[in-house]
């Protein structure tokens, strides 16, 4: 294997989506770019996974950050080596599990003997029993194959009997507290009353089945819930290793994005000729969740005509709202400075409903966001429709891990060099905090500038203060939330239970590239208070079910983590000027914070050069066989560009020429 | 699928640095030769319309623009691959040894439906130069243990075979995707983003 190449003008290390344009930009001006990664992939936390990989992906050391040979470097007497990676940036609140069984023929009754089934059964009773006191309301792991109903009573009796003599000790108080508080609650409260009745029926279904199983202890109900339900349910049953042998057709982001069709970051794909390097799939409907159930939100010109959620006055009032928003400016509103979005509305006597959709889909908003910002967020939606689909957003086939690959490509195609799965142990600082290379394996590589990932920023120069964190959840479901009649690509905007906060939820399925056909894929992502797991609880609940007879997706599995949010505050502390740290992903919906902050990266390395301005089509290249020369010449479409396109190919080719033997 | 749909085939070159992936595109599309070697710059992906079995269909070839020096190759560049083209060195024994990682690579990161039945076209390149490192028997025993892969035997820089190779090239991927969209159409509503004026409709009508 040829050694890397030990200077250049830009290294970048990561290959998430900041570091990735930052380097596309780079290389398209004609600078020598050496884009390094640790990991073996592309994207750092902006990649997808197969479903075999995202499981190892977090399990073994985040990075292959090691010292090996890094002290036969030599180095400057004034400079000094700072270790690559910090103790701020982690990942969390990581739990992943299956809630479907582990083989094919464990669903195959009439194969099987007893035990095996009873075994099985009970690995998912144990599942249960972990979390007792949850067991009302949890997701189900699934599903036994009822066929043979003596069988089924023979394995249920087993699994109950031996679970019951594994919790001698179990929280039988608890459990009963919960089918009480379940009760409680179906009585008392007002607002979700539709979720609680259906647990609290689940429940019941269950006291049913058990008294049919024989079993006595009713206490110890709760903590066989899932399998109770689960081994009663009659349907397709998914297998651990049915869903595992398909796991490359799994692409499973960690960073969801969708894209405003016609917003900053799409606008600059499609200028600087990246989009040809990504494939793109329409986001067909946004739903969001109003009075007990999902509902279309009815957001173009033709959807609210059509919507049977919205009354004939309502469209008109709609629509023109929409039109005032779309035509104002900011001194329309100058009498809301300080007041909230959701207030504009209410004062202009919208009714609930209506507010609903405008402020958390249409101003994908929530209760405390400011007029300014939902106007503004308004215009950009309302900008975005009608390019596309009947949404203003796209969604990249294969998933978003896609979108940091597409600029790594523009950047190889003019000549910057890629390593991943790189040693890469030490950076090396002057005395005035210079960068002046990094350590990768025994090598010394040189460049003027870096820019790299957060997460790769020595201890010494980040600033140790309380991380914020967005909990991720992505789930593998058997339907969709809401079945249509054509299959769509689903964005799901939902306001927590006090409207503090909204839910990103992306569904998609396998037209998206994500996954096998007959399954689905939902990601959410929200603002962690308590943990990954705690926060979505209630989207989970809502959105799932785990009855399988039930209308709602049955989750087959399900993956927990909350990623750091480098974004809203500064971690960095350090004097050096040739240093650049991209923060990791966002919280937004899409893009375009995360690319405006690549290119002002960009800018202050090369403040007199374009970011990433249109890149030749491939046809526009001419090869001439100059025997002495043998320089590829550019032919620029824009005329005016010609002579300063040439000059810097041809800078480029005198770098990297490199001879053949 | 349509007949009359018009037919793009990505076609993948794969092969060690400096076997002369960058150089048989560029003869073929462009009857062109350089005889200095420099790492892949600028080769993306280069495009060619013809007729293969009398239908008229595009062959985008995509390059690996360098980024296979340093198996730092993504996997979105094997997406949605119709054929894949293993190329090697006949001077050089090592660029012969890597074709059994490239075609595994090849089949893990595009996994495509029927990895046994899926079309690799297998290149041994330079045969205008000395010494001949692997012989024709040897390869062509290669192919055969890998289910009968089409061989040929090329000199981009005089031209032969070359034109011979990627018709070979063409119809393996046009059978391919004829296998599949008999089978399903898997992606029916895939865009691609172009000039921002002409944005394609995905099935839904524009709304506004």
């Amino acid at each position: 294997m040829d050694t890397l190449p030990t200077e250049f003008d830009l290294i970048v290390v990561g290959t998430g989506l900041i570091e990735s344009a930052v380097s596309a930009a780079a290389s398209r001006i004609g600078k020598r770019v050496l884009h390094i990664d640790s990991k073996d992939y592309y994207g750092g936390l902006w990649a997808s996974f197969n479903l075999e990989n995202i499981e190892t992906v977090f399990s073994k050391p985040q990075s292959n950050i090691h010292n090996a040979g890094s002290e036969d470097v030599q180095l400057d007497a004034n400079q000094k080596k700072l270790v690559i990676g910090n103790d701020l940036f982690e990942i969390i609140d990581i739990e992943q599990a299956w809630h479907v069984l582990e083989k094919d023929k464990d669903y195959d009754s009439s194969l099987l003997k007893t035990k095996d089934v009873a075994e099985a059964a009970l690995e998912v009773s144990e599942e249960c029993n972990a979390e007792s006191v949850d067991a009302v309301t949890k997701e189900v792991p699934v599903a036994v194959e009822a066929n043979a109903e003596s069988l089924v009573d023979e394995i249920q009796a087993i699994a109950v009997q031996e679970a019951i003599e594994k919790n001698n000790d179990v929280d039988i108080q608890e459990g009963a507290v919960a089918v009480i508080e379940a009760k409680e609650n179906a009585e008392k409260e007002t607002d979700p009353v539709l979720e609680v009745k259906e647990e609290f029926n689940a429940t019941n279904d269950i006291h049913v089945e058990a008294e049919e199983a024989q079993i006595v202890e009713e206490e110890h109900l709760n903590n066989v819930t899932s399998l109770e339900v689960s081994a009663a349910a009659v349907f397709k049953p998914w297998s651990q290793e049915s869903i595992m042998k398909q796991s490359r057709k799994f692409n499973l982001d960690l960073t969801p994005k969708v894209q405003f069709s016609r917003g900053e970051f799409v606008k600059l794909l499609v200028s600087s000729n990246i989009a040809r390097y990504a494939e793109y799939i329409a986001i067909g409907r946004i739903l969001t969740y109003l009075d007990g159930k999902l509902i279309p939100v009815p957001c173009s010109r033709s959807n609210i005509f059509s919507s049977p959620h919205v009354n004939v006055i309502e469209k008109r009032v709609l629509m023109k709202l929409l039109s005032t928003l779309m035509d104002s400016t900011d001194k329309d509103f100058s009498e809301y400075d300080g007041k909230t979005f959701k207030e504009y509305l209410q004062d202009r006597k919208l009714s609930p409903e209506l507010i609903h959709y405008i402020v958390y889909s249409i101003a994908l908003s929530d209760d405390e966001t400011s007029c300014s910002d939902g106007v503004k967020n308004v215009k950009r939606f309302l900008a975005s429709l009608g390019i596309i689909g009947q949404t203003p957003f796209i969604y990249s086939m294969y998933g978003s891990g896609e979108i940091p690959q597409a600029f790594c490509r523009l950047s190889a195609v003019f000549g910057g060099t890629y390593a991943l799965n790189q040693p890469l142990s030490h950076f090396i600082y002057d005395e005035e905090h210079n960068f002046k290379g990094l350590i990768s394996g025994q090598q010394k590589i040189t460049a003027s500038n870096l820019v790299t990932g957060f997460e790769y920023a020595p201890n010494e120069m980040v600033e140790k203060k309380e991380m914020s964190y967005i909990s991720r959840g992505i789930f593998i479901t058997d339907k969709s939330v809401l079945e249509a009649d054509k299959q769509k690509t689903s964005l799901i905007l939902m306001p927590s239970k006090d409207g503090k906060t909204l839910c990103h939820i992306i569904e998609a399925g396998h037209w998206s590239g994500v996954c096998p056909k007959d399954l689905y894929i939902v990601h959410m992502s929200a603002r962690r208070t308590a943990s990954a797991k705690e926060d979505l609880k209630y989207y989970v609940d809502t959105l799932f079910s785990n009855d399988p007879n039930d209308t709602k997706p049955n989750v087959l599995w399900s993956f927990y983590f909350a990623i750091p949010d480098t974004n809203d505050k500064d971690y960095t502390q350090h004097n050096s000027k040739n240093s650049f740290f991209c923060p990791g992903p966002d919280s937004d919906l899409d893009y375009d914070n995360s690319i405006q902050k690549a290119s002002k990266i960009f800018d202050e390395i090369y403040p007199d050069s374009e970011f990433l301005p249109r890149a030749p089509d491939p046809d526009e290249i001419i090869f001439c066989d100059d025997s002495d020369e043998a320089a590829e010449e550019v032919k620029e479409a824009g005329a005016g560009d010609l002579p300063q396109e040439i000059e810097k190919t041809e800078e480029k080719q005198d770098s990297a020429e490199i001879s053949l033997n | 699928m349509a007949s009359n749909k018009k037919i793009l085939l990505k076609v993948v070159i794969l092969g060690d640095s400096g076997v002369g992936k960058t150089s048989l595109m560029n003869q073929y599309i462009t009857k062109k030769f350089s005889n200095q070697y420099k790492a892949t710059i600028g080769a993306d992906f280069l495009t060619k319309e013809l007729i293969v079995d009398d239908r008229a269909v595009t062959m985008q070839i995509w390059d690996t623009a360098g980024q296979e020096r340093f198996q730092s190759l993504g996997v979105a560049f094997y997406r949605g691959a119709d054929c894949c083209v293993l190329v090697f060195d006949v001077t050089a024994p090592n660029t012969f040894k890597s074709l059994d990682s490239w075609r595994d690579e090849f089949l893990i990161q595009a996994s495509p439906r029927e990895p046994e039945n899926f079309p690799f076209v297998l290149l041994g390149n330079k045969v205008d130069l000395e010494p001949r490192g692997i012989s024709t028997k040897r390869a062509q025993q290669w192919c055969q243990s890998k289910n009968n892969i089409p061989y040929f035997e090329t000199s981009a820089k005089e031209a032969l075979n070359v034109e011979q190779a990627f018709q070979c090239i063409a119809r393996n991927a046009l059978s391919q995707q004829n296998q599949n969209d008999d089978l399903y159409n898997e992606f029916p509503d895939q865009i691609k983003l172009s000039q921002p004026s002409k944005s394609s409709g995905s099935g839904d009508s524009c709304a506004c």
